[in-house]
């Protein structure tokens, strides 16, 4: 509007000057040219100023666009980060599951290939057993932790003896009554007691010596109540010692009896 | 009544470098004394031996034989060398003081050895022998132990027992061996291999099996082994203990220790297992059963007098134990000589264990050994020698000696225990030993 009022007044103080100059006044078909090619470069220019602002406009337009997509395509990535680690977490999971589920599996396995094989050595004890005439149902077998949980004292499987004696030490007498308890408790463990003596002599003498000592042990375990066909009385004499050497240390070491338990060997 | 024979005679040793053949079976031979009593024998090189190898030459092999013998005294004959058709120069062995000249040829033919041989006396001039002999050319050591006992047979009236094989069991941790060798240590050959003892080893009277105690099981067992097919078959598998194994002289029946009623006490088994049948019925520890060589007696250690002593007891008729040893506080391990008038077993005295002989008839008893741990004493089959084990530098060792005491030998065994000796009978030798 106030564009439109400049222009009629440009326009009327033109007109009043051709009006009041006569001689150096143009011809009105001179005016009216030059008015109209000012008005078309005023419009041209009106379209020039129209055109750059529509390019401005186009220009911000265009950064609006622009930022707006970055923005989206940030978004998109954020969403696609989150949901790779949500994927990995899901297979994590499921390899933990997996892994779970094969570590019980091996457990079991584990333990089915223990039952079989504790079977299997029961099953040779069985025969070796009816080979030696002996109750095939004397079949227990024990393992070091089964003998710990039921009486550490149990561990201590060896009494010393004495140079040519058989006479059991009195304090011995709580480990033999602990071995009487476990085998009244278990009663298919048969046990071997196994006498030993020093290399000191005849061999077969020897023999004789160490089943004096086993026989001792056994008369001990047979008066705590213990059954008679869970205990056998053998002799080694001095053909398995443990420690070796014309010393009183060794000497003293392999005179023992020893209650052996049928072991479970794994 | 106690006849020491090492107080009795001077220490004399015949030189071993003059027999260095022998030095690889590592026998060596000791003359304790009793030589002035001997006969002197000169073995010469046989006619026609042309072995290089000093242990495979038959005079070589004779003389050493002749050496173990506490009848003979071997006269140093190296060099000198008579085939059978030569004669003999008398005066040359009569000025040395030889009684007795051994000569002979040799030939090898198509695989075999043969040799022909004859004893000539000096005094007498004449010969006393004429034989000839013949084996596979692998077995000249045979061929001549073969001679060595024939002359000694004539001599003496006894076989020299040269051509018979011993037993022993090595053992190492817990691992053992059975070696079967020769008599003098050679030939050795390995008869079973375990991880576990074994011990107690004893030859059947008609040489093809071994008796022994395994512990391979828990429980101690008493094995028969065929040395022949190398089979092996438990015999005694009682409840308890089984141990202490004796052939009967007819080889029918074992004499063991078992401890299945108790305590250790001896019984009799059939050879093949079974038929159990007390002998001993005491108390006591009764174990290491001997049989007489007529069968009728076993001999036995029993502490029930209160220290490990020798006992007798009939085997077919009942009777009380008889007590034969007196000497001393423990004497144990009796073994009944061939002859049945003499036995061996081990003494203990001031904590050394020796071997020592009894003579059944007059209770005359020699101290033969005088070792720190020797045992498991062993008569040879013509019952003039008793093995034993013992040892030599902390080693395991066979030694054996005369009974009279006055000559013995040592064989070494590169074992480091010795764990029971036995020696075969006279027929062992052609055994052939499955591997």
């Amino acid at each position: 509007m106030k564009r439109l009022f400049v222009l009629s007044l440009v326009i009327l103080l033109t007109a009043c000057s051709s009006i009041s100059g006569d001689k150096g006044a143009l011809s009105s078909e001179e005016l009216a040219a030059q008015e109209a090619a000012r008005q078309e470069e005023m419009r041209r220019q009106e379209e020039a100023r129209q055109e750059e602002l529509r390019r401005q406009e186009e220009v911000r337009r265009q950064e609006e666009e622009a930022r707006r997509q970055e923005a989206a395509k940030l978004e998109e990535e954020q969403w696609r980060e989150a949901e790779r680690i949500a994927a990995e977490e899901r297979r994590q999971e499921q390899m933990r599951l997996q892994e779970e589920e094969r570590r019980q599996e091996e457990a079991r396995l584990q333990e089915e290939l223990r039952r079989q094989e504790e079977a299997r050595q029961m099953e040779i004890l069985r025969q070796q057993r009816l080979e030696d005439g002996d109750d095939p149902s004397l079949v227990g077998m024990v393992t070091k932790e089964q003998l710990r949980e039921a009486d550490p004292i149990l561990l201590e499987q060896s009494v010393f003896f004495d140079f040519d004696r058989y006479e059991i030490d009195p304090k011995y007498a709580s480990l033999i009554a602990a071995h009487a308890r476990f085998l009244i408790v278990n009663p298919t463990v048969k046990i071997f007691v196994e006498g030993n003596c020093d290399d000191r002599g005849s061999p077969e003498y020897n023999i004789s010596l160490g089943q004096r000592r086993s026989d001792a042990i056994q008369r001990a375990l047979l008066a705590l109540g213990v059954p008679s066909r869970q205990i056998e009385a053998v002799s080694y004499g001095a053909e398995r010692p443990v420690a070796y050497g014309a010393t009183e240390e060794a000497w003293a070491q392999n005179r023992r009896a020893d209650i052996a338990y049928p072991m479970f060997d794994y | 009544m106690t006849l020491v024979i090492r107080n009795l005679f001077a220490l004399f040793i015949i030189c071993i470098a003059a027999m260095p053949g022998l030095a690889r079976a590592q026998v060596s031979v000791e003359v304790v004394g009793g030589e002035g009593s001997r006969i002197s024998i000169a073995v010469l090189s046989f006619h026609g031996d042309e072995a290089v190898d000093e242990e495979q030459r038959i005079g070589q092999i004779v003389a050493a034989d002749l050496m173990r013998s506490s009848a003979m005294r071997v006269v140093e004959a190296a060099g000198l060398g008579a085939g059978f058709d030569d004669q003999v120069d008398y005066d040359y062995f009569a000025s040395s003081g030889t009684d007795m000249v051994v000569i002979g040829n040799a030939f090898k033919r198509n695989g075999k050895i043969q040799a022909r041989y004859a004893l000539v006396d000096i005094a007498r001039q004449e010969r006393l022998i004429e034989d000839t002999v013949t084996e596979n050319d692998s077995a000249v050591r045979l061929l001549a132990h073969r001679i060595a006992d024939r002359v000694h047979l004539l001599l003496t009236g006894y076989s020299g027992a040269y051509a018979t094989k011993i037993c022993y069991v090595a053992r190492d941790g817990h691992s053992s061996k059975i070696f079967i060798s020769d008599a003098d240590g050679y030939n050795r050959q390995l008869v079973y291999d375990t991880d576990s003892p074994i011990m107690s080893p004893q030859w059947s009277p008609d040489g093809t099996r071994l008796a022994y105690v395994s512990f391979e099981r828990q429980r101690p067992r008493i094995y028969v082994h065929d040395i022949t097919t190398g089979k092996r078959k438990v015999v005694s598998k009682f409840r308890g203990t089984n141990s202490a194994p004796a052939w009967s002289p007819d080889g029918k029946k074992l004499a063991v220790t078992l401890s299945k009623d108790g305590g250790s006490q001896i019984y009799l088994i059939d050879a093949s297992g079974g038929n159990a049948k007390r002998l001993s019925d005491s108390r006591s520890r009764d174990t290491e059963p001997s049989f007489s060589p007529d069968g009728r007696h076993i001999l036995f250690t029993s502490d029930r007098g209160g220290s490990p002593q020798i006992y007798r007891i009939p085997v077919n008729s009942r009777g009380r134990p008889q007590r034969v040893t007196f000497d001393g506080r423990y004497n144990t391990s009796p073994k009944y000589a061939a002859d049945g008038q003499w036995f061996a077993y081990v003494r203990m005295e001031a904590g050394r264990f020796s071997i020592a002989a009894q003579n059944m008839d007059n209770g005359e008893v020699r101290y033969l050994t005088s070792g720190r741990d020797d045992r498991s004493p062993a008569f040879s089959p013509n019952g003039k020698a008793i093995l034993y084990a013992t040892e030599v530098k902390g080693r395991g060792a066979l030694g054996a000696i005369s009974i009279d005491g006055s000559t013995r030998w040592g064989i070494a065994t590169y074992s480091h225990d010795i764990r029971g000796v036995a020696w075969g009978p006279y027929d062992s030798y052609r055994v052939e030993v499955s591997q």
